[in-house]
């Protein structure tokens, strides 16, 4: 089973939003990275077919997906990054509206939406109107919603967004179990929660795909140049023009555990540190663009 | 169908719909009860004193005061009410010297029955009304529908001088209607203002719960999910426009029932007997009484809204701004009103647009009452076939553009 993305371009009126992007995506759970602008979103919406490529094609095991139409959108869930409702709609309403959609036997919709419901942990409030919840719990109703249909190929635009600590736990280890003989496909800004469950990744930067790798194929390039080091206080404002410092932690006397990168030692005292994902990320984009589940 | 019920049971469930659904039902008794507050007579009393009679005991009255006129309106029932106010106005020497209690016993009674022979007796050139005095009662015995008949030739010459097929129309449908006509007199000309306004009414709420039905989707984002579904295309598009069409079709036939059962259990259901010309004017065409008008004004008014709705929809699955379709459906939804102001009388554009025949003096029944003609080549076609026709294409085509819009709008 693949997802073939072969020369896919898309430019709005000023800015080439994806461009020239060739991908083949396997079965596993596929992280895409890359910072605000990159051009995830864009590229999602095509994989999604709901946006229409200006040039390339994207075919699911050889068949355009595009001419496939309902038979690609059965085998399909999505999660975009802005998760849309009527408002009016109450948690069980809104995924039973969903499975219609879906064609989800009615019989097997009411055990599918208890089961999802269990699994979010949202069983509680799935009376209660969506536009009601929190923000982690509207975003797992989404996730939800994408999953309705057991999708073969299941695409999620920052699906952990607004999510707590536990539940992006808990929603890292319901993908690994789910991801069995699929393609998962997640965007997200927060590294940490692809990190060890993605069998691949794809990096993204100004509408282009950079690198593709497992996450030890990855780091690899950055292998012997992530530093660490305890530092003076007073000495920070200094290390921090100098160097691309990645994190920093105080420590007791004043003083501060950082962590940075660089081709070679910087500071007297610095050790060699065992690679990250995020780290290749903040390499990649040094501007930000990054929230850190643990800074 | 289970795609159908949980739509109709979404749109239903918004709370913006129950308000919208709330007022149409409320507007309906508040706009069928009106006419009936504006109904009043002057009751003479045994005593020689009058008592002004107000709303539903004035319509009371006023059934039984007029009953000795029910019936058919013959020529030799016409010539006798003429004879009778002639003699009366003789009497007393011009009709405003004829005492307050001998007017209303004997004139106002009658006055249904010879209203519509100044009309018919009017001049054939200016087509100004004829005094009651100068009639020969004799001459109303004689060819009291044959004058109904030239008087409207007369007026088809004046207003379309250039178009013998319009003439021929109306001279023709003139000539198939029932004869003698029927008179039970009850409702009144507001009521059936009122019905039309109330159509408008409705057609503005109706308008209001279809703007959101696919631009809301894009507004909120929720399409974005919709859309990835596998029934998320064309079955989608044609379930909201289904169950939000079948939505306003209950509304209208609701309302509408609503507002027709307290017009008719107040003004009384004999009236809906009368002839179409008897309530408005006596060279009228429409062949058919005052209940078939009240069913043709609900079918019609059902065809226009149908049509605005489409519309509306069209415009929903193009924009993605709710508020954008609203106000541009509105004014759509205005539009033959104020052409037809502007231009004073029907135009193609006040008469084709989805909308033609909801509004003020553009309205259907003001099609059905006036001598609209509009023309291709030396072709003439009434207007209310026109508004009948253009709506009934409509429907289908602005339908089917809006399934088609849905299903290629591109997430933006």
């Amino acid at each position: 089973m693949e997802l073939k993305i072969e020369h896919i371009s898309k430019r709005f009126k000023d800015k080439t939003a994806v461009d020239d992007v060739s991908l083949t995506l396997t079965t596993g759970v596929w992280g895409l990275l890359g910072a605000n602008g990159a051009g995830k979103t864009t590229l999602m919406r095509m994989i999604a077919d709901i946006m229409t490529p200006n040039s390339g094609t994207i075919s699911f095991d050889g068949k355009d997906i595009h001419k496939m139409g309902a038979e690609y959108r059965n085998i399909f869930g999505f999660l975009p990054q802005d998760f849309g409702y009527s408002r009016d709609f109450t948690v069980k309403d809104y995924l039973e509206y969903v499975a219609a959609l879906k064609d989800v036997p009615y019989k097997e919709t009411i055990k599918k939406i208890n089961h999802l419901l269990d699994i979010l942990t949202l069983s509680d409030v799935k009376g209660k109107k969506i536009a009601k919840l929190s923000g982690g719990m509207k975003r797992r109703v989404g996730i939800a919603q994408a999953m309705l249909n057991d999708p073969k190929i299941l695409v999620m635009d920052e699906p952990t967004a607004g999510l707590d600590p536990g539940e992006r736990v808990r929603f890292r280890n319901f993908i690994s179990e789910f991801s069995h003989d699929r393609i998962v496909l997640i965007s997200t800004h927060i590294v940490s929660d692809i990190e060890y469950i993605a069998t691949r990744n794809a990096i993204m930067k100004e509408g282009k795909i950079v690198d593709v790798g497992t996450t030890n194929e990855l780091i690899k390039q950055i292998e012997g140049k992530v530093w660490s080091c305890v530092v003076p206080a007073e000495k920070m404002i200094e290390y921090e023009m100098r160097l691309h410092i990645i994190n920093q932690r105080n420590e007791d006397n004043d003083r501060i555990s950082i962590r940075y990168l660089a081709e070679q030692s910087a500071i007297d005292g610095s050790v060699t540190a065992t690679p990250r994902l995020e780290d290749l990320y903040l390499r990649l984009f040094p501007q930000g663009g990054i929230e850190k589940e643990d800074i | 169908m289970r795609l159908y019920s949980l739509e109709i049971k979404r749109v239903l469930k918004a709370k913006r719909t129950l308000i919208l659904l709330a007022i149409a039902l409320i507007m309906s008794i508040v706009m069928a009860y009106l006419p009936v507050m504006f109904e009043s007579i002057n009751r003479p009393n045994a005593d020689g004193t009058i008592t002004e009679l107000d709303g539903i005991e004035a319509i009371r009255f006023k059934r039984l005061y007029y009953s000795k006129v029910y019936g058919e309106v013959t020529p030799q029932k016409v010539a006798d009410a003429l004879q009778s106010y002639q003699s009366i106005v003789t009497e007393y020497g011009s009709l405003n010297d004829v005492p307050l209690d001998i007017y209303i016993e004997h004139i106002l009674a009658i006055r249904p029955l010879v209203k519509g022979l100044t009309e018919a007796f009017g001049d054939p050139v200016t087509g100004i009304a004829a005094d009651l005095m100068e009639i020969d009662p004799e001459e109303v015995v004689q060819s009291y529908y044959e004058k109904c008949a030239a008087h409207l030739n007369d007026v088809m010459k004046n207003e379309q001088k250039d178009y013998p097929t319009a003439w021929q129309h109306a001279n023709k449908k003139y000539a198939e209607l029932e004869k003698p006509f029927q008179l039970y007199y009850g409702i009144s000309r507001d009521a059936f203002d009122y019905v039309e306004l109330y159509i408008l009414v409705l057609s503005i709420l109706c308008i209001a719960v279809a703007a959101p039905v696919f631009a809301g989707e894009y507004q909120t984002g929720s399409d974005s999910i919709l859309r990835c579904t596998k029934y998320g295309h064309t079955r989608l598009a044609i379930t909201k426009v289904a169950a939000s069409s079948s939505i306003f079709v209950v509304v209208f036939v609701l309302g509408m029932t609503i507002h027709l059962l307290i017009s008719d259990l107040a003004f009384g259901t004999d009236c809906l007997k009368s002839s179409f010309q008897m309530l408005f004017s006596i060279i009228n065409l429409p062949n058919f009484n005052l209940g078939q008008l009240q069913v043709i004004l609900v079918l019609a008014g059902l065809l226009s809204l149908l049509a605005s709705i489409s519309f509306t929809l069209f415009l929903s699955a193009k924009f993605k701004d709710s508020l954008t379709v609203l106000l541009i459906s509105l004014v759509v939804l205005l539009m033959p009103t104020f052409v037809y102001s502007a231009f004073a009388g029907a135009t193609w554009v006040s008469s084709v647009l989805p909308s033609a025949g909801i509004g003020m003096q553009n309205n259907f029944l003001y099609q059905l009452i006036n001598f609209n003609y509009l023309h291709i080549g030396e072709v003439s076609f009434w207007t209310p076939y026109i508004i009948l026709l253009a709506a009934a294409v409509e429907v289908p085509a602005f339908l089917f553009l809006a399934v088609h819009s849905y299903c290629k709008h591109q997430v933006a």
